[in-house]
């Protein structure tokens, strides 16, 4: 055991970087570097020392996922391939892509949204309920159709049409109980 | 694209002024191993989890910092100067107020680490396995490195020298001026015991002994030494022995105690209560807790007052000052195994079983009219036993959880207010099976038998036990809940049922991770026989399985966009295994009854964990794509070969007796299989789908991210039905209404159900149904807890919080007037005359 304890740290490297708040003046002084996590893997956890930067020590060869956990930002993941003492970093979401600027300098990019956003009381809400509009329309069309001058032929057209429906079997039905 | 938005939206989100309401959380840092006050009433506390943190004078943790990764054993000394530890490799040196990290180093494996001091600087003392380094506070680094031959521990230090003692008792006196060791010839005389500024090693009536740095023989009266407190020994008949000139002095008879692990104080426990003894006299006495005591720390300040703190045989920790407690940690939480969900009874439903329960011992002739009596008292006036915080609500959201903590004690919890009712000891605890509302099993195995404790839920009381001379190694409970069966499996597979099935055939599988072999048998009147038989390849290794847990499956069939249905398959006899051989990883979906394989899946360039989840006729995979880089997850759905094109179609089917959507395992159909990759961002630990009662509810994929962030995930973005946007042709499963596919599964922070909260060590996951259909209940469990409402399809079946019913009152209200003045004004000769000329 103690002959690959010894192998292990000849082939290991230390994982180094730095983390950086937003961008913004407003939002970085809100930004807090002691509420920030590294995690290498999902099972090596480390933190920001007082000048903001990290370390992972003893890291075997191999391919690593980097996050930095802030509840409040979003960070980068980076892919890292440790080979000896060398450390090649990339982006996780471009397979093989560009290598980033190692050691790494983690920049916060946006803020999370954990919320959907409660709509804010509208008085246009209420008038575009489906039964208002159904009521208001009826409405207009009851003020309106005695309003509308017809051609005075369609007129009598329609008075006929209404007169062969009351004399028709089915005006019992639909003519009102006296 | 807008539907993407629309399905990321709504998977799980809900409002800020709801924080707290649907879910809670419980932060833990696991079993205490050493603990240290500090200033302003606080405390510093590292754990055998490998967690260091800060606990308010409240009790609610100030900071907590994970030392390298969890379960990493770690080691820990503190000064005003700071804390020190060491875990997995890095000796690291934090800030007291804020837990930030002044400096961390690699170091081999270390013993120990001592503060001490060289002149008027503190300095630390790292004893490795052959040599004692000396490490600067300022900037951590080696002042002085110095070899020794094999060295055990560190025994005391004076302000002059660090005495290290080596595995032969030979003690190392090593000078904090100019680091000159000079070896102390001890062993050979006897067992070396040491406090905490002297070695002592006994033979017979003499006794070697190195007190303030120098070796002597001394007479030795006292007897044997069983342990130490502080700087005495406490030697036979419980005396407190002080090295004293060239003698052993007796001081004090102490009686049977617990030592403080720091001082010079004992605590002795009654049935009644806990007493604290100081070396001086003094004593405080607190209220005993049935749960015997595993360490203690005790203080005495300025002002003479005593306080401290209690580790308790649960992992719970409690911090008293003089008589008063100040605050008490379930740390036993912090080492849930297990959790299972049981269900409380309604207030009816207890008073029932009160009433059977009371006449099964009152059950002769005199007792017969005061038994008629109760039994209309508790139909009529439902006796109140206290019952109302455990006793059922309206949609089943309060449920009982039983967590299983590695300190050999189950916990019950109240669902909904987190609130802890009872505890109980319980060694090599198998599984909880509910027997009914109020009744629970406990199958407990020690290896050689196996224990039944039958168990009141709601007093967490022993109702009987029962005892079997069979080695259980798993418990199968089948059926649901008005026809379910409990069989204790031992190591040759046999069945004893507890409770027994109804059904004439039990047929169950057995995976034999070590010999690559899965093997399906039956089970009848007490009889197994072999039904089917597979073998993996050889090298190739079971990592996991997984069941399909089908449920209740509210729609069998899915009509697609051009008025089609295709038949899921979604047999609730399906499992999959998940094997490796090299970086091969293979995927196999079994039926347990026939043995038939119904699916196969290999996939090449494969590392890391796998995770399965596994619903009606979806299966997922997640996995490390060592190629690409990235994990990935790889979607599986099983349909039925045959498609009916229209309603004439499916009602032929129907009448010429063809059609059904229920499954046999004997007869296997043509099963259609489509699968999908996607890229997933993360790795994950633990993956589940939510379920409902009735399965109406589409279900939603909840994961433990490895940031420890519960993610929830529509199933729908993982559907491998998704067309391709270069494929013009609808084949026969595809459904329009799924997003056009995309390789990357989209991210969003609001699908994040434990939003802001940092929670730690989760790596299981468990969920159950409500009575509502559009609500599952998730906990995530280990380190933390955290439980959570999940509504994948928002709240459709219940009136949401904001809908306004000021609006709805008014509308109707304003229908209703409009609907009066209009009937006024048709009714008016005007308005009649309008209309008919």
């Amino acid at each position: 055991m103690f002959i690959y304890l010894i192998l292990g740290l000849a082939f290991s490297a230390s994982i180094t970087g730095e983390v950086f708040g937003p961008k913004n003046p407003a939002e970085k002084k809100f930004w807090n570097p002691l509420s920030v996590n590294i995690h290498l893997n999902g099972y090596k956890t480390t933190y920001l020392d007082a000048s903001n930067s990290f370390v992972f020590h003893n890291v075997p060869d191999g391919i690593y996922v980097l996050e930095v956990l802030d509840h409040k930002h979003y960070y980068k993941t980076i892919v890292l391939e440790v080979l000896g003492e060398n450390v090649v970093a990339r982006d996780s979401n471009i397979f093989k892509g560009e290598r980033i600027v190692y050691p790494l300098r983690m920049q916060a990019e946006k803020r999370h949204v954990y919320f959907e956003e409660r709509e804010a009381f509208s008085i246009m809400s209420i008038f575009m309920n489906p039964m208002l509009l159904m009521t208001g329309f009826m409405l207009a069309v009851a003020f309106l159709m005695p309003k509308m001058k017809m051609d005075p032929e369609q007129m009598q057209e329609m008075k006929d049409m209404q007169k062969q429906m009351n004399s028709g079997w089915m005006s019992s039905l639909l003519s009102p109980p006296s | 694209m807008f539907r993407f938005f629309l399905l990321v939206t709504f998977a799980a989100s809900i409002y800020q002024d709801q924080i707290g309401t649907y879910d809670w959380h419980k932060l833990h840092i696991g079993k205490v191993i050493d603990i240290h006050a500090t200033t302003g009433g606080k405390s510093i506390a590292i754990s055998n989890r490998g967690i260091l943190a800060m606990i308010k004078p409240s009790g609610e943790l100030e900071w907590r910092r994970i030392l390298s990764s969890i379960d990493a054993y770690p080691l820990f000394t503190m000064s005003a100067s700071g804390i020190f530890t060491y875990s997995s490799g890095t000796l690291t040196m934090w800030t007291i107020q804020e837990g930030q990290i002044l400096w961390s180093r690699p170091m081999p494996e270390v013993l120990q680490l001592v503060l001490t001091t060289q002149g008027i600087s503190e300095v630390l003392a790292v004893l490795t396995e052959n040599t004692i380094e000396i490490i600067s506070l300022q900037e951590g680094e080696l002042m002085k490195k110095i070899d020794l031959g094999k060295p055990e521990r560190i025994v005391f230090k004076n302000k002059d020298s660090i005495f290290v003692m080596d595995k032969e008792k030979n003690v190392w006196k090593i000078n904090s001026k100019n680091w000159i060791t000079e070896k102390i010839e001890f062993g050979g005389f006897g067992e070396v015991i040491c406090a905490k500024d002297s070695c002592v090693a006994i033979n017979g009536k003499r006794a070697k002994v190195i007190n303030d740095g120098e070796v002597k023989e001394i007479n030795w009266d006292v007897g044997r030494v069983q342990s130490v407190l502080d700087k005495f020994y406490v030697c036979e008949n419980e005396n407190l022995v002080e090295i004293a000139g060239d003698e052993g002095k007796s001081i004090k008879q102490i009686g049977k105690h617990m030592p403080s692990e720091n001082s010079q104080m004992w605590l002795v426990e009654s049935s009644s209560d806990l007493t604290i003894y100081s070396l001086e006299g003094s004593s405080i006495t607190l209220p005993s807790s049935s749960i015997p005591v595993l360490k203690f720390w005790g203080y005495i300040n300025s002002k003479g007052e005593f306080f401290g703190y209690i580790l308790y045989e649960d992992y719970s920790i409690l911090c008293f000052r003089n008589t008063s407690i100040r605050w008490i940690r379930e740390e036993g939480l912090g080492h849930t195994s297990s959790l299972y969900f049981l269900e409380l009874p309604s207030k009816e439903m207890h008073a029932h079983n009160q009433y059977f329960a009371y006449i099964k011992d009152h059950n002769t002739w005199s007792d017969v009219l005061t038994n008629f009596l109760l039994r209309i008292e508790s139909q009529i006036n439902h006796r109140s036993i206290e019952l109302e915080a455990l006793e059922k609500d309206s949609f089943a959201f309060k449920k009982l959880i039983i967590a299983v903590s590695k300190s050999e004690y189950i916990f019950a919890i109240q669902s909904l207010n987190s609130q802890i009712f009872w505890r109980l000891k319980v060694k090599n605890l198998i599984k909880v099976v509910q027997l009914s509302h109020e009744e629970a099993i406990l199958i407990e195995n020690d290896g050689k038998k196996t224990k039944l404790t039958y168990l009141d839920i709601i007093e967490g009381k022993k109702i009987k036990e029962q005892s079997y001379d069979i080695e259980t190694v798993d418990v199968l409970q089948i059926g649901n809940e008005e026809d379910s069966a409990v069989y204790l499996v031992d190591k040759d597979f046999k069945l004893l049922p507890v409770v027994k099935h109804s059904g004439p055939e039990l047929f169950f599988y057995v995976i034999d991770s070590k010999n690559g072999l899965i093997e399906g048998l039956k089970h009848n009147n007490g009889i197994n026989s072999k039904v089917w038989a597979m073998k993996l390849g050889s090298g190739e290794k079971i990592l996991t399985y997984i069941t399909n847990k089908a449920g209740k499956i509210h729609q069998p069939a899915i009509a697609t966009g051009t008025s089609r249905l295709i038949y899921k398959y979604a047999d609730e006899n399906l499992f999959a295994v998940a094997s490796q051989k090299g970086q091969e990883l293979f995927v196999y979906v079994i039926n347990a009854i026939s043995g038939h394989i119904i699916y196969r899946l290999h996939q090449d360039q494969v590392s890391g964990s796998i995770h399965l989840a596994f619903h009606e006729q979806k299966l997922y995979i997640h996995y490390w794509n060592i190629k690409y880089e990235r994990y990935e997850i790889i979607s599986a759905e099983f349909f039925k070969s045959n498609v009916d094109d229209s309603a004439s179609d499916v009602l032929q089917g129907y009448y010429s007796g063809g059609f059904s959507t229920d499954y046999s395992s004997k007869f296997t159909p043509e099963v259609t299989v489509f699968t999908q990759t996607y890229v997933f961002p993360y790795g994950v630990k633990d993956m589940k789908f939510t379920t409902t009662l009735q399965g109406i509810t589409k279900p939603s994929l909840v994961m433990i991210l490895e940031s420890n962030q519960i993610y929830l995930l529509d199933s729908a973005f993982l559907s491998p039905r998704r067309k391709l946007e270069d494929n013009h042709d609808e084949g026969l499963f595809d459904d329009p209404t799924l997003p056009i596919y995309k390789p990357n599964i989209p991210w969003s922070s609001v699908n994040i159900a434990n939003y802001f909260i940092e929670l730690e060590g989760i790596t299981k996951l468990a969920t159950t149904e409500t009575w509502l259909e559009s609500t599952s209940v998730v906990i995530a469990y280990d380190l933390d807890m955290f439980l959570i409402r999940v509504m994948p399809e928002k709240s459709f079946d219940v009136l949401s919080e904001d809908f306004s019913k000021s609006a709805i009152v008014l509308t109707i209200g304003g229908l209703a007037l409009l609907n009066i003045l209009v009937q006024r004004w048709f009714s008016s000769k005007c308005a009649k005359e309008n209309f008919n000329t």
